[in-house]
C-alpha cells in the first residue's frame, strides 16, 4: 500500500469526468474504485480528496448527484456528467494530451 | 464562469450546515460499507475487511475536514466558528486570560496616557499664527544674576536695524515683580498685568474678541487704555460688553477699558490685563538700565535661529559701543518660543516616555511567555485537531482568532486605563505642568500602542501555531507532555525573563534615582524656620500713597497692629518672600575697589525687609548685628550680606564694617553690618545666591511675614480686618504657608517621583509574574523528572534550591543587564536628580536587592510545589 501514489487533485477531476463519461452515472466509492482499477492499482484515492473533489466539480456544474440505489440495494449518492462536463471533458483532455506531447518530446530531446 | 458558479454555490453551503454534514456521513458512511463488503468478499473477515477499509481510504474526519472548507467559504464560515471557539477557550482559562489582558492593557493604557501628555505639552504647536518661527529673545550678563530681558531701547533698535524678522514684538510680563490693584467700586482687587507693543496681537494672530485693540498712539507715553483678559472680564467686570470704554482705576490712575482678549488666551501668562507700552512714562521707555522686556521675532524664510541670534547680536555690539556704561557686556540669547513654554519639562516628559516604553516591552514580553507556556500545554489539543483533519492553515488561523481576541479586550481596557490615568496626572499636575490646561487621550497614540499589542499577539500567536502544526501529530499524542519539554522554547523563555528582569532593574533604577533626589532635598535646610510661617501679600493703590514717607508709616503700623494680634509670635515684612519664584537683583560697588560701571558691576539679589525679618523668619545671624527699629526710623546707611555674598567678595577678609555702594544710590554708601545665614531663595536645589538686605523704604508691593500658631483662615481674618481699618483700597492676597511655598517647589519632582515609581512597580509586579509563570510552568513540566529525582533519593530541599537556583539564575543574569542598561540610560536624567549620582552605586544595590527578593518570593511558590510532589503520583501521573 505504501508504494502507491495519491492522486493530485487537477487530475483527479480529470479522471473523474472520464469515469463517468464512460461508466455512466456512478457512486463515490465505484468511482474511486474505478480510477484504482484503471491505474493498476498504482493509485489510491481515499476520501479526503474525492468528495471535496466531487463537491469541486459539482460546484462548477460539470456534474450532478442525485440519491439512488446501489446494487446491493444500498442508499449511495449517484454522480453523472452534465453538458458542461462533456465540453469540460473534452477541453481537459485535450489539453492534458497536448501536455504529456510536448512532455514526451522534450524528455525524448533529452535523452538522444 | 464556472468559478463564480462555484462561489455562488459555495456561498449557499455557508447555510444548511447540519443538514449538509449529515449528507456526507450518509456518503461516506455508504462508501465505507461497500468497501467492507467488497473485502469480504475476497476472502476477509469481517473485522479484516472494516480495518483494511479504513487504512485504504485514510482518515474519515479529515475527508469531512476538507469537505467542509471546500463547501462553504473557509475564511467566513470558520471564523465565526473560531471566535466562538476562542472566546471558550479564553473563557476556560480564566488566569491565563486576566493576567494577559490586564498586562496588556496597563502597558498600552500607560502609554496611551503619558504619550497624550507629551503630545499635549512638547507636539501641539503653539496657539498662535504659525508658531513655528516664533523666536523669543533674552539677554545675558556673565556679570548678573541668571539671565534677564531686554531693555526697551534696545528693542527699538533691534527692530528698525534686523533684517532676520518679518515682524518684532516686544512684551513685559511683569508677574514676577509687580501687581497693579485694580479699583472697583466695591473692593480693591490685585491684578496681573503686562505690558505689550501693538505688533504683539498681529503677530500672534490675536485680536480682542470684543472691543478693540490699542491705538498707534497708545504706544506713545501716557496713554492710559488697558484690555482685559476674558477671565478677569467675566470674575470682576461683570461679563457684559457694555463695560468697553468705560473706566477703571489702576493704581489709583483712571484707564480706559479698549477691549476683552478671546477666552482661552493666557498669553503672557497669568495676565489679567495687557496695558500698552505707552502706559511706562518717557524717562521709563527711555531707561537703558532695566530689562524687562521679552522680545518675539517672526523668522523670515530661510533664516534660522542661530543666523537670527549672531545679528542681533552684532546690532548689540553696535549699541555697547554707542552706550558702554549700560549695554557693554550682554549678550542676545535666541529660542524657539516653544522652549520657553515647555522649558525643564521636556527632559522629564522623555524620562516618564522612555518608562512607558518599556513597560509596554515589559507587558509584551510577558505576554509571549505565557502564550508560549500556554501553547506547550496544548501542544496535544493542537496534535488531537491536527489529527482530526485541521490543516495548518486553519491551526495557525484558529490561534490568531485568540489573539486577536485577547488584544481586542486589552485595547478596550487599555482605552479605560489610559483615560483614568489622564484624569489622575490632570489632578496631580494641574497648573505644574505648562501647557496641559487641555488634553485628552489621543487616539494615533492609542492606535500606536494597541497596533503594536496587537502585532506582538499575532507574532506571538503565530510562532506556536507554526511550530505545532509541524508537530507529527502521531509523536506528540503519544508521548505526552514529557516529550515538549523542548531545549529550545525553554531557552526563548528564559531569554524573555532575563530581559523582562534588565526592563524591570532599569526602572526601578530611575525610580529609585528620583527617590533618592528627593530625600536628599528633603535633608535640605531652606535657611529658615518654615513652620508656622505664613506669608501674605499687599499692594497700596500708589496715587493715594504719593510720598514714599507715607508708604513706611503704614506699614509700620500695620506690623505694629499684627504684632498685637494674639497668637502672633511675630511680625515682619519683606518686598519678596523666599520660594516665591519672584526676584530682584541690585547692581553694587564695593567702596575701596574699583569703581564699574553698571553694566559691568556685580549683582546680588537685593531685598528689603523691616527690622525683625531675620528673627521672624528664623535665619541665623552669624557674624555682626542686623537691622534696629533706629535703623529704619533713619533709614541709616546699612546693609546685611548672606554668606553666599560674603564668601564671593570677601574670601579672605572680613566683610564687617566694609561699605557697598548701590549703583542707583550712589550717594549713599552702606555699611555691611551683619552676615545672615544662606537662604535658599528659588529652590532647595538651587544654589545660594549672593543676597543682601536693607531696612525696607517706599513701596507699593510688600509680603507680610508672621509667626503664629493659629490655623491661616482666622489668621487671616484678623489680618484682613486689621488691614481694612488702617485702608480699604489695600489689596490683601496671596496668602500662604511657607511649608506649603516649599513643599510647592517640590512639586514637579514628586510628580515626576511618583509616576516612575507608579511605573517602576509596575515593571516590577510584571516581572515578578513572569518569573513566577514560567518556573510554575516549568515545575509542572517537569514533575515527572522530579518524581524520579525524590524517588531516586533527592532530599526535597535539594528540589527547592534546584529550581529556585534555575529562577534566580535568570533573575540574575537580568539584574547583571540592566545595570549595564542603567548606568548607561540614567545619565539622561542627570538634570532631574539632586546630590545623587546618575550611576549612585547605593541605589543601584538596593533595587537590584529588592528586584531579588521580590524574584525570590516569585521563585520559591513554585519551587515549594516541586518540593511537595509525591514521587508516586508525579510518576503515576501519566
Amino acid at each position: 500500500m505504501d508504494d502507491k501514489k495519491d492522486v493530485w487533485q487537477g487530475t483527479l477531476a480529470l479522471m473523474i469526468l472520464k469515469t463517468l463519461e464512460g461508466l455512466g452515472p456512478l457512486h463515490g466509492y465505484g468511482i474511486a474504485r474505478r480510477i484504482e482499477q484503471t491505474s493498476g492499482d498504482k493509485l489510491a484515492v481515499n476520501y479526503g480528496t474525492l468528495y471535496p473533489a466531487l463537491l469541486k466539480l459539482q460546484q462548477e456544474g460539470y456534474i450532478s448527484s442525485e440519491w439512488g440505489f446501489s446494487d446491493n440495494n444500498r442508499k449511495a449518492k449517484y454522480y453523472k456528467l452534465t453538458r458542461a462536463g462533456r465540453k469540460q471533458l473534452e477541453r481537459e483532455a485535450r489539453d492534458w494530451e497536448q501536455t504529456t506531447a510536448i512532455l514526451a518530446r522534450f524528455l525524448e530531446s533529452e535523452r538522444s | 464562469m464556472s468559478s463564480i458558479r462555484g462561489w455562488i454555490s459555495r456561498f449557499g453551503g455557508l447555510f444548511g450546515k447540519s443538514d449538509r454534514d449529515a449528507e456526507l456521513d450518509d456518503e461516506i458512511s455508504g462508501h465505507l460499507a461497500m468497501q467492507i463488503e467488497e473485502n469480504i468478499r475476497k476472502g476477509m473477515t469481517a473485522q479484516e475487511a472494516r480495518r483494511f477499509a479504513l487504512i485504504q481510504s485514510g482518515g474519515i474526519e479529515s475527508a469531512k475536514e476538507s469537505y467542509r472548507e471546500r463547501r462553504g467559504i473557509p475564511t467566513v464560515g470558520t471564523l465565526m466558528q473560531d471566535l466562538r471557539y476562542g472566546a471558550r477557550m479564553l473563557w476556560s482559562n480564566p488566569g491565563f486570560t486576566s493576567v494577559a489582558v490586564l498586562t496588556l492593557a496597563l502597558g498600552i493604557g500607560a502609554n496611551a496616557a503619558i504619550f497624550s501628555v507629551v503630545e499635549a505639552v512638547l507636539l501641539r504647536p503653539l496657539p498662535f499664527r504659525d508658531p513655528s518661527r516664533l523666536v523669543l529673545l533674552d539677554e545675558d550678563n556673565p556679570n548678573k544674576i541668571g539671565s534677564t530681558g531686554v531693555s526697551y531701547p534696545d528693542y527699538v533698535a533691534w527692530r528698525n536695524q534686523n533684517t532676520v524678522f518679518q515682524e518684532t514684538a516686544a512684551y513685559w510680563n511683569t508677574g514676577a515683580v509687580d501687581d497693579v490693584v485694580l479699583g472697583l467700586s466695591s473692593s480693591a482687587e490685585r491684578v496681573h498685568y503686562s505690558l505689550v507693543t501693538n505688533s504683539f496681537f498681529a503677530m500672534l494672530g490675536v485680536q480682542p474678541a470684543i472691543g478693540h485693540g490699542f491705538a498707534i498712539d497708545d504706544e506713545k507715553p501716557g496713554a492710559k487704555v488697558f484690555l482685559a483678559s476674558h477671565a478677569l472680564w467675566q470674575r470682576l467686570l461683570g461679563g457684559s460688553p457694555d463695560v468697553i470704554g468705560k473706566s477703571y482705576l489702576l493704581d489709583g490712575e483712571v484707564y480706559t477699558l479698549s477691549g476683552v482678549m478671546p477666552s482661552g488666551f493666557d498669553f503672557p501668562r497669568g495676565s489679567d490685563v495687557l496695558l500698552p507700552v505707552g502706559a511706562l512714562d518717557a524717562s521709563q521707555m527711555n531707561d537703558r538700565i532695566s530689562h524687562p522686556f521679552r522680545i518675539l521675532g517672526r523668522l523670515k524664510l530661510g533664516v534660522d535661529v542661530r543666523q537670527a541670534q549672531a545679528e542681533i547680536n552684532g546690532i548689540q555690539s553696535q549699541l555697547a559701543r554707542a552706550y558702554p556704561k549700560t549695554d557693554s557686556g550682554w549678550r542676545v540669547v535666541a529660542r524657539p518660543l516653544m522652549d520657553d513654554f515647555v522649558g525643564s519639562v521636556r527632559t522629564s516628559l522623555f524620562v516618564l516616555m522612555g518608562a512607558v516604553g518599556f513597560i509596554l516591552l515589559i507587558a509584551c514580553v510577558n505576554v509571549v511567555n505565557l502564550m508560549l507556556a500556554r501553547a506547550t500545554t496544548r501542544e496535544k489539543e493542537f496534535a488531537i485537531r491536527s489529527a482530526l483533519g485541521a490543516g495548518r492553515g486553519r491551526l495557525i488561523q484558529q490561534t490568531l482568532t485568540e489573539s486577536f481576541l485577547i488584544a481586542g479586550i486589552s485595547c478596550a481596557l487599555a482605552l479605560a486605563f489610559g483615560n483614568f490615568g489622564l484624569r489622575v496626572i490632570g489632578a496631580i499636575a494641574a497648573g505644574r505642568i505648562p501647557r496641559l490646561e487641555t488634553f485628552h487621550l489621543n487616539g494615533a497614540v492609542l492606535a500606536f500602542a494597541a497596533g503594536l499589542a496587537i502585532l506582538t499577539t499575532i507574532f506571538v500567536g503565530i510562532a506556536p501555531a507554526l511550530q505545532l502544526s509541524g508537530v507529527e501529530s502521531r509523536e506528540s499524542l503519544s508521548e505526552g507532555p514529557r516529550a515538549g519539554a523542548s531545549v529550545r522554547s525553554q531557552a526563548v523563555r528564559n531569554a524573555l525573563v532575563v530581559s523582562e528582569v534588565a526592563l524591570t532593574l532599569l526602572l526601578l533604577c530611575g525610580a529609585g534615582l528620583m527617590l533618592k533626589s528627593l530625600y536628599q532635598l528633603a535633608k535640605v535646610s531652606p535657611g529658615f524656620t518654615a513652620e508656622n510661617l505664613v506669608t501674605m501679600k499687599i499692594a497700596l493703590p500708589g496715587a493715594q500713597y504719593p510720598h514714599g514717607a507715607q508708604t513706611t508709616v503704614f506699614l509700620d503700623r500695620l506690623l505694629e497692629k499684627l504684632r498685637a494680634i494674639p497668637g502672633v509670635q511675630s511680625a515682619a515684612a519683606t518686598n519678596f518672600v523666599p520660594f516665591s519664584g519672584q526676584s530682584d537683583w541690585g547692581s553694587f560697588n564695593i567702596v575701596g575697589r574699583e569703581a564699574l560701571s553698571w553694566s559691568r558691576a556685580p549683582t546680588a539679589e537685593g531685598r528689603t525687609v523691616s527690622p525683625n525679618y531675620f528673627r521672624t523668619m528664623g535665619i541665623l545671624l552669624t557674624r555682626g548685628r542686623e537691622f534696629s527699629e533706629e535703623d529704619q526710623q533713619s533709614q541709616a546707611a546699612v546693609i546685611v550680606i548672606n554668606e553666599a555674598m560674603a564668601r564671593k567678595f570677601w574670601p579672605d577678609s572680613d566683610p564687617i564694617g566694609q561699605h557697598l555702594v548701590g549703583i542707583d544710590e550712589p550717594s549713599k554708601p552702606r555699611e555691611i553690618i551683619g552676615i545672615v545665614g544662606d537662604v535658599k531663595s528659588f529652590g532647595l536645589d538651587a544654589d545660594d545666591p549672593p543676597e543682601m538686605y536693607t531696612p525696607y523704604h517706599a513701596w507699593f508691593y510688600m509680603n507680610i511675614v508672621l509667626r503664629s500658631n493659629l490655623n491661616s483662615a482666622s489668621l487671616l481674618a484678623s489680618v484682613r480686618s486689621e488691614v481694612a481699618s488702617l485702608d480699604k483700597g489695600v489689596a490683601l492676597y496671596g496668602v500662604s504657608t511657607m511649608d506649603d511655598l516649599l513643599s510647592r517647589s517640590l512639586a514637579p519632582r514628586r510628580f515626576n517621583l511618583l509616576l516612575l515609581s507608579l511605573f517602576a512597580a509596575l515593571a516590577l509586579i510584571l516581572a515578578v509574574v513572569g518569573i513566577y509563570g514560567v518556573l510554575a510552568f516549568g515545575v509542572s513540566r517537569r514533575r515527572h523528572e522530579i518524581g524520579i529525582r525524590m524517588a531516586l533519593g533527592a532530599m526535597p530541599r535539594e528540589i527547592l534550591r534546584l529550581i529556585v537556583w534555575q529562577g534566580m539564575r535568570l533573575v540574575f543574569i537580568g539584574a547583571a543587564l540592566g545595570i549595564a542598561a542603567a548606568s548607561v540610560l540614567t545619565r539622561f536624567m542627570s538634570t532631574m536628580l539632586y546630590g545623587v549620582n546618575a550611576n549612585d552605586p547605593v541605589t543601584f544595590g538596593c533595587v537590584a536587592l529588592l528586584l531579588s527578593a521580590a524574584a525570590l518570593a516569585a521563585c520559591y511558590v513554585p519551587a515549594r510545589r516541586a518540593m511537595r510532589v509525591d514521587p508516586m503520583v508525579a510518576l503515576r501521573y501519566e
